[in-house]
């Protein structure tokens, strides 16, 4: 059973902590325009919402790319893209169903998160120790924070309607 | 480079020139960046006397090399210039100082990734003006479309025009333009650079905005050992239970602590000194319950303390907005009489829209108030208003009078102790300032430490120069190996063994001079200084000297950096001492030394002259000061600075012979 960074939006509250750890574990450097995850802001009502590469199992972007760039990892199932084949076409942005790759600011090549391959935990999970808006989780429990989520929006209506 | 960028952009609004400058690393050496790049700016580039509205006025925003990096906290930048709030000479408002503001969020880190530690705005252009920072292009636009435009409708249009959400924006509101003395700089919407009026200077320029979009990266060191610093540094923050109860609550979590401290959070302009049942109606606790919404993160803070309130019972069901902090709280809500926490949140609302600084706004309300009550103020003065203590109704409308400057909000709106010398009448007695600026949510006689803090801070009363956190017993049991390194064994037992500590004078030099470098250290790399200074997660200065090392790339030591905060801190006081003015300014108005506190566990405490006057020698003498509070010719040579030799030493001669002359 592969692992998969699952989401809970809600938690995100827009500190960008991830994108400085990706970028700084990835290419030694650190910068939004090199991280893998990408944080959607909508400050003007402080609503957060990561964006990255969900390794789709039936990724469209490793069907569309048209030199076979686009492959899956067997080691931790990541769906990433090789460097030397990329022409950097941006078709796989396009056909991504959140458009997660980003274009590499040096190489114009298309990146997407690898899960920090060789690390017990990818960086923007350790990175978002105290919101956890970011879990590693078996594949099976991608949806319990999403979902916990809107039990828990549930349960606080339930406690509101019980005041008496 | 690395960690710095390395350039400078000087803008000269007059003539409309721009210029990129490159910086050495012996200049870098010598002040670091932020807060110190912009304290020798400001007082190398300007003279005595100098009108804060000015075109030659440098106003100065400046990075650290750690802002923008996974540094935890590092999206910290300071706003600096000649402060038209403040004042000297006991205090004659005309003669004014060094001022500066700073402010977290977003806008600093942007600024990095564009390729820039600093911007130093001098001139006034001669219409309204926004600077656009897109990496490497640099443009002056026309701001006619923006000016009077509340902060919020700013950003919101220039995000529009420029087709772009990511893009960071400071800017200033109604009152910066129409020149309050206390207007704020506001960043990514809700986050303020609110003290000393930061935003009057921007106003008197016709500098609406600064926009930045940047594509870069910071670049590190080594990497890894940078890595290997961050981790370590973030996961103590994490795990410490302060930094755990400042995330759920944020800094009004302080305001709690205050509570179970008996400090009453300002309650009344400062007067009582105590409001029995304050933490029942008001406290970070009820209000996370009742108004938060969610939480909002600076740049790369593991913390993320700051709020988003979301109102949706009462008379402002409905109204959602970023903040309150603390501050913006206690200032604007028991300071006037208040203790309707929604109703302060709508206050600091209104002061974020305007751009005013929440402190200084709710110490002229509360004046005002305060004055009222005893008669000295009538509605003769204010045009018809009468102002009550906690009549939140006369708050929210004088806001937007200030932010006006209409009818007494134009008084007040040029900040109280200005107010206060326009009414007369004794009315200068109640208003609690240091150098013109007023105090915060310390109480004036309590905490001793905090006192003379207020006193000593080289931009008027702040509590944010010393942070002398370790005075509170909660604080200094959790971290006594550190209580023990700062004070050195005899003051220890002193500190351990005082049964009053908090009120008691005696350690509380040697606890500043400490804390007010350690907490520079933190302005000086362009991070969040709550970890070193408040919470203590991280420790002290010497538990984020490492990520600055391994950043930078340079092998500078822990005392070397402590002494260039040291230097950054005594230029700064040398700019008041080139004023001419010392040891009469640092003090606290009468009614410190005079009204007890009236009730709580603190009853009785007022601030013992005598031993004031030993903790103003004694902070001098650990500072190598003269008697009076000048800096000395050796103390300026052993920091490099021998060219401020000749005007402190003559400032210095005048100001002994008018004292010996009275």
């Amino acid at each position: 059973m592969r692992k998969v960074i699952a989401i809970d939006a809600e938690l995100c509250t827009g500190c960008l902590s991830c994108e400085a750890a990706c970028s700084l574990k990835h290419d030694g450097k650190c910068g939004p325009t090199y991280s893998r995850i990408q944080i959607q802001e909508f400050r003007e009502v402080n609503v957060f919402i990561p964006i990255f590469c969900q390794h789709c199992n039936d990724a469209p972007c490793i069907n569309v790319c048209p030199v076979g760039a686009r492959m899956r990892k067997e080691t931790t199932g990541a769906v990433v893209t090789n460097q030397d084949l990329c022409i950097g076409c941006k078709a796989c942005v396009y056909i991504c169903p959140f458009g997660a790759p980003i274009i590499h600011p040096e190489t114009g090549k298309a990146v997407t998160c690898d899960l920090c391959e060789g690390e017990d935990e990818p960086w923007c999970v350790q990175a978002c120790v105290m919101q956890k808006a970011l879990l590693f989780l078996p594949e099976t429990k991608a949806s319990v924070p999403k979902s916990r989520a809107y039990a828990r929006a549930y349960v606080e209506q339930l406690k509101s309607l019980t005041i008496t | 480079m690395y960690g710095w960028t390395g350039k400078r952009i000087r803008v000269d609004l007059s003539k409309g020139e721009i210029m990129v400058e490159s910086l050495t690393l012996d200049y870098l050496r010598k002040w670091i960046g932020g807060r110190g790049m912009n304290s020798e700016v400001v007082y190398h580039e300007t003279k005595v006397g100098m009108d804060p509205f000015d075109p030659a006025n440098p106003l100065c925003f400046g990075v650290g090399p750690l802002t923008g990096t996974f540094a935890p906290g590092s999206g910290r930048t300071t706003i600096s210039a000649r402060s038209p709030m403040t004042s000297g000479k006991n205090p004659r408002t005309d003669v004014h100082g060094h001022g500066d503001a700073s402010m977290g969020s977003h806008w600093g880190a942007e600024l990095k990734f564009a390729g820039y530690d600093q911007i130093i705005v001098k001139g006034k252009s001669a219409k309204p003006t926004w600077i656009w920072i897109d990496d490497d292009v640099i443009e002056l636009r026309d701001a006619s479309y923006l000016w009077g435009k509340d902060t919020k409708q700013t950003t919101l249009a220039i995000i529009d025009e420029l087709g772009d959400p990511d893009i960071k924006v400071v800017c200033i509101g109604p009152a910066g333009e129409k020149l309050v003395r206390f207007a704020a700089i506001m960043n990514t919407f809700f986050s303020a650079s609110g003290r000393t009026g930061m935003g009057a200077v921007a106003g008197s320029k016709n500098l609406k905005a600064i926009t930045v979009r940047g594509s870069k990266p910071v670049l590190i060191a080594e990497p890894e050992k940078f890595a290997e610093a961050c981790w370590e540094c973030r996961n103590r923050i994490a795990s410490d239970p302060l930094s755990q109860v400042m995330q759920v609550e944020g800094t009004q979590s302080t305001f709690d602590d205050g509570n179970a401290w008996g400090i009453a959070g300002a309650w009344k302009n400062h007067g009582p000194g105590y409001c029995p049942g304050l933490e029942e109606k008001f406290s970070g606790t009820l209000y996370t319950q009742k108004y938060l919404h969610s939480r909002n993160g600076c740049y790369a803070c593991p913390v993320s303390c700051m709020r988003y309130t979301f109102i949706k019972e009462g008379p402002f069901t409905g109204k959602h907005f970023g903040g309150p902090e603390m501050e913006s709280m206690c200032n604007l809500g028991p300071r006037t009489g208040t203790l309707d926490q929604a109703a302060t949140a709508v206050m600091q609302e209104i002061c974020n829209l305007y751009g005013i600084d929440t402190i200084s706004a709710g110490s002229a309300i509360s004046w005002a108030m305060d004055c009222y009550a005893d008669g000295l103020l009538t509605e003769n003065d204010t045009g018809g208003i009468p102002f009550r203590w906690g009549d939140t109704d006369t708050t929210l409308k004088v806001l937007e009078m200030i932010g006006k400057r209409e009818g007494f909000g134009k008084l007040l709106g040029e900040g109280t102790i200005r107010a206060a010398k326009e009414v007369g009448r004794g009315t200068e007695k109640y208003v609690p300032h240091v150098r013109g600026l007023e105090d915060s949510a310390c109480d004036p006689r309590i905490p001793t430490g905090f006192v003379l803090g207020y006193a000593m801070s080289t931009r008027g009363a702040d509590h944010m120069r010393h942070i002398p956190a370790l005075e509170f017993m909660s604080i200094a049991e959790a971290h006594k190996d550190l209580v023990e390194k700062v004070l050195g064994p005899q003051l220890s037992r002193v500190f351990w063994s005082s049964p009053k500590e908090l009120t008691d004078l005696s350690t509380k030099p040697a606890l500043c001079t400490w804390s007010e470098r350690n907490k520079c250290v933190a302005d000086l790399f362009g991070v969040c200084c709550d970890p070193i200074a408040y919470t203590m997660a991280a420790g002290d200065y010497t538990g984020i000297t490492p990520q600055f090392r391994a950043a930078t790339g340079v092998s500078w030591s822990d005392d070397e950096l402590f002494k260039t905060a040291e230097r950054v801190v005594t230029i700064e006081r040398a700019h008041w001492n080139r004023e001419g003015s010392a040891r009469q300014d640092d003090t606290h108005i009468d009614r410190y030394f005079q009204r007890p506190v009236e009730e709580g566990p603190w009853k009785g405490t007022v601030i013992d002259r005598k031993m004031w006057k030993w903790a103003q020698s004694e902070y001098y003498r650990l500072h190598n000061w003269n008697d009076n509070g000048f800096v000395t010719p050796e103390k300026l040579e052993e920091l490099d600075l021998k060219e401020l030799i000749e005007d402190i030493e003559a400032s210095r001669k005048c100001y002994e012979a008018e004292l010996k002359a009275k």
